[in-house]
């Protein structure tokens, strides 16, 4: 699973949660952490800084668009085929995705790139039960400030 | 997961793998196949279309869909048919809304060792609300 940190990103995860529980598959992640516009365009990975055994978050920068979408594509491509996937699962944002550049869109490119099943997350959000609160009931403990409270005489005051 | 998988019958090849994985998705999860088979409207019928629409029996496309029908009883999934007079993608996400569609199954194109997304599938990729999947 692909994802960036869009809205995409976050109906793709609710989605992939339920397929993952549905279908008891592996779900292994791979974020868009930053993106830069660096001249000297580069991948860089978590594995790469942390000496974590797999990457799953990374950076790209690059000049052009089209530097940054092929970095982006090739890092998703690398991890599909280090994890011999089934299905890649993507949840960037959706202009990110169609928008085209002289080689290809984002989706695009990792169609071609890749020779596996690619499904795009829905729009919308996976629809969630609505929690409906039930406040407890009150507990009595004198009368409330509604009430009015008959306020002492001045000359019982002192009693 | 899936109740209602709507398959892209699209062309021949991609249909086939499109409807193939819709149906396994659907078996798994109980639900229900909507294939769209959706041509576009043209303006003049050309002779061979006259002489389809007289004899069904020579219809490519009715051939295919019957070929599906027949792919999904041995699954024993439900399908559905849907065979629309329409631009294709638009026909597709309207069966997808109208149906409340959890999926869309799309195949593309695939010649030889390289693949390309079709028109048909970027259009039901920007058109769609649902999830898409491309085969």
């Amino acid at each position: 699973m692909a994802i960036d940190s869009s809205e995409a990103a976050q109906s793709a995860f609710l989605f992939v949660t339920e397929w993952a529980r549905s279908f008891d598959a592996k779900v292994w992640f791979i974020q868009l952490a930053a993106e830069s516009h660096d001249r000297h365009g580069c991948v860089v990975t978590d594995f790469a800084r942390g000496g974590r055994r797999m990457a799953n978050s990374f950076a790209i920068s690059g000049a052009t668009r089209g530097a940054r979408t092929r970095q982006l594509v090739n890092t998703i491509a690398d991890a599909a085929t280090t994890y011999r996937a089934d299905l890649l699962v993507v949840g960037f944002d959706r202009d990110r995705m169609s928008q085209g550049s002289m080689s290809g869109s984002l989706r695009d490119q990792l169609y071609e790139a890749t020779n596996i099943p690619v499904l795009v997350a829905p729009r919308r959000k996976a629809a969630r039960p609505v929690e409906t609160r039930v406040p407890p009931p009150a507990i009595a403990l004198g009368p409330g400030p509604a009430v009015a409270i008959p306020r002492a005489r001045k000359k019982l005051a002192h009693v | 997961m899936f109740d209602q998988v709507v398959a892209a019958a699209t062309d021949p090849d991609g249909t086939t793998r499109a409807v193939s994985r819709a149906i396994e998705l659907a078996r798994v999860s109980g639900g229900t196949v909507h294939v769209v088979a959706a041509v576009r409207r043209r303006r003049h019928l050309s002779v061979v279309e006259d002489r389809r629409a007289a004899d069904p029996g020579l219809d490519p496309d009715a051939a295919l869909l019957r070929r599906l029908e027949a792919m999904a009883a041995r699954d024993s999934v439900p399908i559905r048919l849907h065979p629309l007079r329409s631009e294709p993608a638009e026909a597709i996400t309207a069966v997808a809304e109208q149906e409340r569609a959890d999926l869309i199954v799309v195949g593309s194109k695939a010649e030889r060792r390289s693949r390309h997304l079709s028109d048909v599938s970027k259009a039901v990729m920007d058109r769609a609300g649902c999830a898409v999947m491309v085969v």
